[in-house]
This record gives C-alpha cells, structure tokens and sequence, in this order.
C-alpha cells in the first residue's frame, strides 16, 4: 500500500523534527517535505504534491490560510490540515473558507494527528458535529430552485445522495449502511466526487454543496 | 398762504386783535373826556380824592395796563399818548399853568417809573419762560439734531433773528461739524470744512449783525451757536446773558448725547468683544477659531479685511496661514524673522497703525500689490509668548484707525493668543496621546506575539518532548508514566492560560484574520458572557483595510461593546461595518438606557468619560470621525466613519 | 491777502509740517472758535484766530518763545 505523503509546514524545527520523528513511526506515513514558511510550502507542495499537508497556521512569509489558498489553487486535490493555536470558531471558518480540510490544535496528540491524517486521506470528516453543524450553519443558502437541478450536471444522482449523507454528519459506515452498499462503495464514490468538483476532502466537498445551492439546512435536518 | 405783510404790519394787525387795545382806547377817550370836561363832577365827595387825582390815576391805570399787555414798549408809547393827551389842558384850560404842569410832570415820572418796573419784570418774566421753553425742548429727546434744529428755531424767534447755526466740535478736536441752520446762503451749507464755513459766516451779509457764543459743558467748550440779522437788533445786545445760558443748557446736552452715544458704542464694543472670547473658548480647532476672530475684529473696527501672521518654529519663517479678502496666494507667502509689519510687530510687542502701507518702509511686496492703504497690526501674545500678528487693513484711503480701535484690538490680539496657546496644549497632548497609544499597541503585540510564538510554541514542545518520552520505552515504571502524564496536564494546562492571556491582550484573530471576523467574535462572545443579544452585520461590499484602520476600529468597538455590557443596561446590541465608497463607516447600537452627551468632545473629559474620549482620539489620529447619540431611555449609538 | 487764502497757503501748511495733520487740526479748530466769537471787523478776528494757535502752551513749548513770536507777527501781517 502506498505511504500517505505528508508535507510538513512549521517554522519552528524544533516542533517539525519532533512530529516528524513521531510520524515516520508509522508504517503508512511518510514525510516526502519539510517547509519552514509559508512561501515554502506553496513551492514544495506545487514540486512534490503530496497527499496531505499538515500546516502551521503562523508562518512567516505566508500565513497558513494564505498557503492553503495558494495550494488548493494548484493542486484541489491535494488535503491541508491546519494546525492551530486556536480553535476559534472564526479561525475555523476561515480556514474551511480558504479551502483547508480540517483543522487541529497545535498542542493535539500526536496520536489524533495520525488518527486525523488517515480520516482526511480515506475522506472521512474529521470535524467534531458540534463545529460540523455550525459550518453548515454558515456556508448554507436558502433554499434555491436551480440549485437543486443544477447538481445533477456534475454528480451523478447516487453521489449527490452519497453527499447528503455526508453533510448530514454520517461517517462512511453509516452511509454505506444506509445505502445498502459497500463501505469500499462509499469511498470511491466519495473519491470520484471529490475529482469531479476538484477539492481534497469531505469537508470540503460538503461546503462546495452548500455554496452550489445542492442542498439546503432543512434537507439536513 | 403767502403773507405779503411787513413784520411791522403783522405786528400791528395783532395788536389791533387784542381786546385789550380796545379796552384802553376806551379808558384814555373817556378818562381824557372827564379830563377837559368843565362841570366838575365831584365824584365820591365823602373821599379826599378829588376829581383830577382820580382822573391822573385812570391815566396811569392805563399806562401800566398797556405794559402789562404790551409790553415795555407798550407801556412807553401810551404814557407818551398820556402825556400829550394831558398837556393842552395845561395851555389852554387850566388856571394855574404850572402847577397843571408840574402835576403832568408828576404823573409822568410816576408813570414811567411804574412802566420801566413792570418792563423789567416782564423782561425778566419772558427769559425765565424763554429758557424754560428751550429747556423743555432740550430734554424732549435725546435727538441732537432734532434738538439743535427746534432750539435754533426758538432763539431766533425770541430774539426776531432771521439767521442763525450750530457747530459742534468734532471728536478729539479736528473741527466744526455744521449740526443746524436756519436761512444760511447756499455756500456756508455746502462748504465741506466746517471751519471754513464758520468762518465765512462771519462774513455773511444776512448776519452782518451776529451773535457768536461757544457751547460750554462744565467748561468745557463743544460747540458754537451763531445767530444774526441783516438789519440791526438791538437785542442781541440786551440778551446775551439769556443766550449764554441757553447756549450753557445746550452744551449740556450735546456733551450728554455724546456720552450716550459713546456708552452705546462701548457696549456694543464690549459684546463683539464677549462674543469673541466666546467663540475662542467654545473650540479649540484654530482653523475655527481664527477667521472667526479675525472677522468680530474687522466688524469692530470696519476694517476691509485682514490676515493673521504666525511664527512656524520649525521652518524659523513668518507665514500667513489666514486671509480674509486677500488673494488666496498670500498663504504661500513666507517672510524672516523681524520682516515686514507683522514682523514688526512681533519684534517690538507694541501695536503699530499705518497710516499708507503703499509707502510704509517695510512692506511686503506681494501685500504692497494686494492695494492695502490703512492698516493696523497687534501682537498676538499669550503670557510671554508672541505667536503671531493680527493685522487688519481697509483699501480706502480715508479710512483712519483711531486709538480706540488699537485698543480693542490688542485686546483681541491677547484673546487670540491665549487661543492659540490653548489650540498648541490641545495639539501636544493628543500628539503624545497618540504616541502613547501606539507604544501601548506595539508592546502588547511584542508581548503576545512574544508568548505566541516563543513561550507557548515552547510549551508545546515540552508536551511533545514529554509525550515521546512516554512512547519510547514501554518498560517505565507505573508511576514515571503517570508522573509524565500529569505532567503533560499540566503542560495543557498552563498554554491554556497563557494563550488566553495573550489573546486579551491582543487578540490573534484581528492580527491573522483580520477585522471583520474578530468583530464577529466580539459579538459571539458578548452573546455567551453576557446574555446580551448581539449581532453583527456586514453591509456593502468587504474589503480589507490597513492594518491601523483595523486595529483602531476593533479597539472602539471593544470599547463600545464594554461601554454597553458595563453601563447600558440593554437587551440588544447591533455592530454594524458598512463599507462605502472612499470609506468605511461602523455603528454599535443598543437599546440601553442612554445618556446626555456633551455638546463638545473636549467635555468628555469633564464628565467622566474618558472612554468615549479615547474612542473618540483614536478615531482622530486615523483621519475619521466618532459621533455618539443618545438620550436618556432612548439607547445609545456610537458611529465611527473612517475615510480608507 | 484775505483771510481765508492766508490760512490755506502759509498757516495751515506751515502747521500740518511742524506738528503732523492731528494736531493742526486741532489748533486750527480752537483758532476758528476764537475768530468766530471774537467781537469786532475781520482784521480783529483774525489776530484773535492767529493768536489762538500763538498762544497754545504745547505749541511755545515745542518751538521756543522766539519762533512763535516770530510766525505771530509773520502772519498778522499777512491780512491787512
């Protein structure tokens, strides 16, 4: 199985080289860059296009919303975790609002990091539901007529249900249940929506929904 | 009705009017009748009196009846009349020739001496009426002219003048001003120097025979009353004390309408003063300030306009910053130390008036072109310190500033000055309010920053150190492990609270974020602390804004939104930004119990509400403005307008 | 000359020179009040007006008796 490639983003070396260390401890983790600005990281995740970037949001240069705009503007596939100092409700939106695919705090465990890490590569949510529901809160639209239809032009109707599902809060397991189909279903239908709209994660592809009018907060209720 | 008359006719016809004429022609015919009557009628034959001593006294019974009517004059023409009427019977009829005579003698001197009695009193009499009449008209009125004109009118008619004027002596003595007239020729009237028109009035034919008397009040001399007559008249001889004294009541009363005249100025003068110290004390915005001054000094003293001269320490120049009626290029004239009037002045401390700046020594040029003529310049000092000059001028060169308008003026030039002083104060303390609050924002950020970057990210590390040291080797001991564990707690728990204390101290989200989402915070947080219902809209389209915009704006709302959970008493609050062309514009409004604001934000000081005075600063030093709305029960509403 | 003439061409000059406008005025004034109410001819009144402004303290002080006396009789003779 192929490592998840991991770019690391921080400008303190001492905090990369110990998450580092702790990374590579796993067997399906691997550290393909190391950034010590924002700059950087731009120019390394446009080089070497990792699978995930895990990203300090103070930086030099370039803060970590910028650099995750800037990524996701090259590469939407490629999933940004932002760590942060604050969990903020503002600074969480601001990060989903740049593109980023979840979030964590800076003094996390280093076990939720790698727990974080798989989630964000296998599509799950890493959100907790409670900020999971205020995002949608946020990035919701009223109710548009077009809306609806016009999601069918670039999802197929089973990922738009498979997407509901997923803004709704469920994890793959309960989707594939409630599908009747193969958690292995849900991933790659997931995959492939996450190709057809271009972004790199769950999240990601939740807010895009919203945005897009293909759902509304009462569809989610 | 033109009167073909001669006085002398007129005259007559009046007499002949008289009732009592008729009288007295009655009592001499019949008297005169009993007088050459033969048959001797002996009247009351009980009495002494005998028939011609009754007859001798009808005689001066009417001579004295005649002056009492008449007048002196009167009185003269019927003992004359008497006299003849008496003296044939002394010729022709009487038997004892010379004691008929002397006894017509007799009663002439009796009757003359009665006649030149009464005459005197009457005289007396007239004048004392006369003046009363004059007085009265005097004291009517404090109308000068009016008065001049009517007292003129009854002299010359007390007197049978035909010509008469006043002059009144002109202010500090410069000449004689022509007040009234009566049937002066054409050329006294329009001569313009009122000394050459006195002058030529002695001259005059129709005043060849004059009286010429100065006006006096408490010895003083303010005026002259000239009257005369073509013809002879004698009495302008006889009644120069009677002219004196009137001409001593009119002086009187000049000097007191003067005086009136002068009170009245000097309140005026000492309201345009009032309102000047009002307008200097009620802002201390200069550029306020100053044309306003400079336009109550033009008003006082009618000056045409002026400029306001001020010392600029930096560039060690004297330059003009204000101009009123000057052409606006005159503001980018600068000139040394000493130069020019306004240099002049600051020099020597002491007001100068110029009489012609066309051919003043020390003129500036481009003043010179401007075509001032008349100009007076004061000082602008305050204690010790000379700020400035205030100059005023007028183009028409008859225009004179007098002492007084120096006066007035150095008065407002101190009122200036101290204006100034206080506008400079105003402008140091907000300069170091402002250098103040910029130190306090960079040492809280270096702080936070600080905390953030170094002393939190080290912590963080310590954690991970930690953590790593539990995961490496599994064969520790129980109560290492849980040792570490708590450690790392620990650890957690102390980020905690410094990433906290950090945050008041400068909240991250507006440094990394940026304004909008860290009012939205503020709003959030307001809502879970305080209970308070707070909402925050966006309004127009969103941008960002310098960094100092930014900061300002989030420190009044702070403040605003404190001010509200502190005070305010209210249930509801609403920030809103509006961002708007050239500008952004953000309120906070609550439903609260409101207040009174003071009319001028310098009172805020005085008041208490040093809050809203700094939001107020602060929106200042980034070129916007803060208004507060309020009334009691009638919420509050902060608004900052900034322009971007 | 007449009166009038004397006063414009030599007095009032020689006046506004020595003392400035303020001050002739002023004399000139005091000598006219002092012809107008002078009793007599023309030639009278106007040694009555000469000696007005002749007489003046302020005037004796600032030129010197002499000098004074000197303009007294210079003018006086001017009007015959």
């Amino acid at each position: 199985m192929d490592k998840i490639r991991i770019l690391l983003a921080d400008d303190h070396a001492l905090v990369r080289e110990g998450t580092k260390e702790l990374l590579e401890r796993e067997d399906d983790l691997e550290v393909v860059a190391e950034a010590g600005d924002g700059k950087t990281a731009v120019q390394l995740a446009t080089k070497q296009r990792p699978d995930v970037v895990i990203m300090d949001f103070a930086m030099p240069k370039l803060n970590g919303i910028e650099a995750t705009r800037q990524i996701k503007a090259i590469d939407p596939s490629i999933a940004v975790l932002v760590l942060t100092a604050y969990d903020n409700e503002q600074y969480i939106f601001a990060f989903l609002e740049a593109g980023a695919a979840g979030y964590l705090l800076k003094d996390a465990h280093i076990d939720e990091l790698i727990k974080a890490i798989r989630a964000v590569h296998a599509g799950e949510s890493i959100l907790h539901p409670a900020i999971a529901r205020k995002v949608i809160n946020r990035f919701a639209r009223p109710a548009e007529k077009y809306g609806k239809e016009a999601a069918l032009n670039q999802l197929t109707k089973r990922e738009l249900e498979v997407l509901k599902l997923a803004a709704k809060g469920m994890s793959n397991r309960e989707i594939a249940l409630e599908l009747s189909i193969s958690v292995r279903t849900v991933q790659t239908h997931l995959s492939n929506i996450f190709t057809k709209i271009g972004v790199g994660s769950r999240i990601e592809a939740v807010i895009y929904g919203l945005r897009q009018g293909w759902f509304t907060l009462e569809d989610l209720l | 009705m033109s009167s073909t008359l001669t006085p002398l006719q007129e005259r007559w016809k009046r007499i002949v009017s008289n009732p009592s004429f008729w009288i007295l022609v009655v009592v001499l015919t019949g008297t005169t009748f009993l007088h050459y009557c033969t048959p001797q009628i002996r009247l009351l034959a009980s009495y002494p009196i005998t028939r011609h001593a009754a007859e001798r006294i009808m005689f001066i019974v009417a001579v004295i009846s005649a002056t009492f009517t008449f007048g002196y004059v009167g009185g003269l023409i019927t003992l004359a009349l008497v006299v003849l009427l008496m003296l044939p019977r002394v010729f022709l009829i009487s038997l004892h020739p010379v004691d008929a005579f002397v006894e017509v003698i007799a009663t002439a001197l009796i009757g003359y001496l009665a006649v030149w009695m009464l005459g005197s009193k009457q005289r007396a009499v007239s004048r004392l009426k006369t003046i009363n009449a004059i007085t009265t008209v005097l004291t009517r009125s404090l109308e000068l002219e009016q008065i001049l004109n009517d007292v003129l009118d009854r002299i010359l008619d007390v007197m049978n003048v035909e010509a008469g004027a006043v002059y009144l002596l002109d202010k500090e003595e410069q000449g004689l001003t022509l007040v009234a007239h009566r049937n002066l020729p054409a050329e006294v009237i329009e001569t313009a120097s009122g000394l050459k028109s006195a002058r030529m009035l002695t001259r005059c034919e129709g005043l060849k025979y004059q009286l010429a008397m100065p006006l006096r009040s408490k010895g003083k001399v303010n005026g002259l009353l000239v009257v005369g007559n073509p013809k002879p008249c004698p009495a302008l001889r006889r009644e120069v004390k009677l002219v004196t004294t009137i001409c001593n009541a009119i002086g009187v009363v000049v000097e007191n309408a003067r005086l009136c005249q002068d009170i009245a100025r000097q309140l005026q003068i000492e309201r345009c003063v009032c309102e000047v110290v009002e307008e200097i004390t009620s802002e201390l915005e200069l550029d306020r300030v100053i044309p306003k001054v400079m336009q109550i000094a033009e008003r006082l003293v009618g000056a045409d306009g002026g400029v306001v001269a001020l010392w600029d320490e930096e560039r060690n120049v004297i330059t003009y910053p204000y101009l009123h009626n000057l052409p606006q290029a005159l503001a980018e004239v600068t000139v040394s130390e000493g130069e020019g009037l306004s240099g002049e002045v600051m020099n020597t401390g002491r007001p100068i008036v110029i009489d012609n700046y066309q051919t003043y020594a020390k003129a500036v040029p481009a003043f010179v072109q401007a075509g001032l003529t008349s100009v007076v310049a004061v000082p602008i000092v305050s204690g010790v310190r000379t700020f400035g000059a205030l100059s005023l001028f007028s183009i028409n060169e008859t225009k004179k500033f007098s002492d007084r308008d120096v006066t007035i003026l150095t008065a407002i030039g101190r009122q200036a000055g101290i204006a100034i002083e206080n506008a400079y104060l105003y402008e140091n303390m907000r300069f170091y309010a402002r250098r103040i609050t910029h130190a306090q924002e960079n040492e809280r950020q270096r702080i936070a920053r600080e905390l953030h970057d170094d002393t939190i990210q080290s912590l963080i590390v310590l954690s991970r150190r930690l953590e790593t040291l539990a995961a490496s080797d599994e064969r520790l001991p129980e109560a290492i492990t849980q040792g570490i564990k708590e450690l790392r707690e620990l650890t957690g728990g102390v980020i905690q609270r410094v990433r906290r204390f950090s945050q008041d101290l400068r909240p991250s989200i507006l440094d990394d974020l940026g304004l909008l989402p860290a009012l939205e915070e503020l709003t959030t947080d307001l809502n879970r602390q305080a209970g308070l219902q707070a909402e925050f809209q966006v309004l127009g389209t969103k941008r960002r804004l310098s960094s100092e915009v930014e900061l300002t704006l989030f420190r009044i709302a702070q403040e605003a939104l404190n001010n509200v959970r502190k005070h305010a008493q209210a249930t509801r609050v609403v920030l809103t930004v509006e961002f708007i062309n050239g500008a952004v514009q953000m309120t906070v409004q609550d439903d609260g119990k409101g207040f009174i604001p003071p009319k001028l934000t310098e009172h805020l000081v005085a008041v208490g509400k040093l809050g809203l005075l700094g939001m107020y600063e602060r929106a200042r030093l980034i070129g916007g403005m803060l208004t507060v709305e309020s009334a009691p029960g009638q919420g509050t509403r902060v608004i900052v307008k900034v322009p971007t | 000359m007449d009166v009038e003439t004397a006063i414009e061409t030599r007095i009032k000059p020689q006046l506004i020179k020595t003392f400035g406008q303020r001050r002739a005025n002023s004399l000139l004034t005091w000598a006219t009040i002092a012809y107008v109410t002078t009793n007599g001819d023309e030639k009278e009144r106007y040694r009555a007006f000469v000696h007005s402004i002749c007489s003046d303290d302020r005037v004796v002080r600032e030129c010197g008796e002499r000098a004074v006396a000197r303009w007294e009789e210079e003018w006086k003779a001017l009007v015959a």
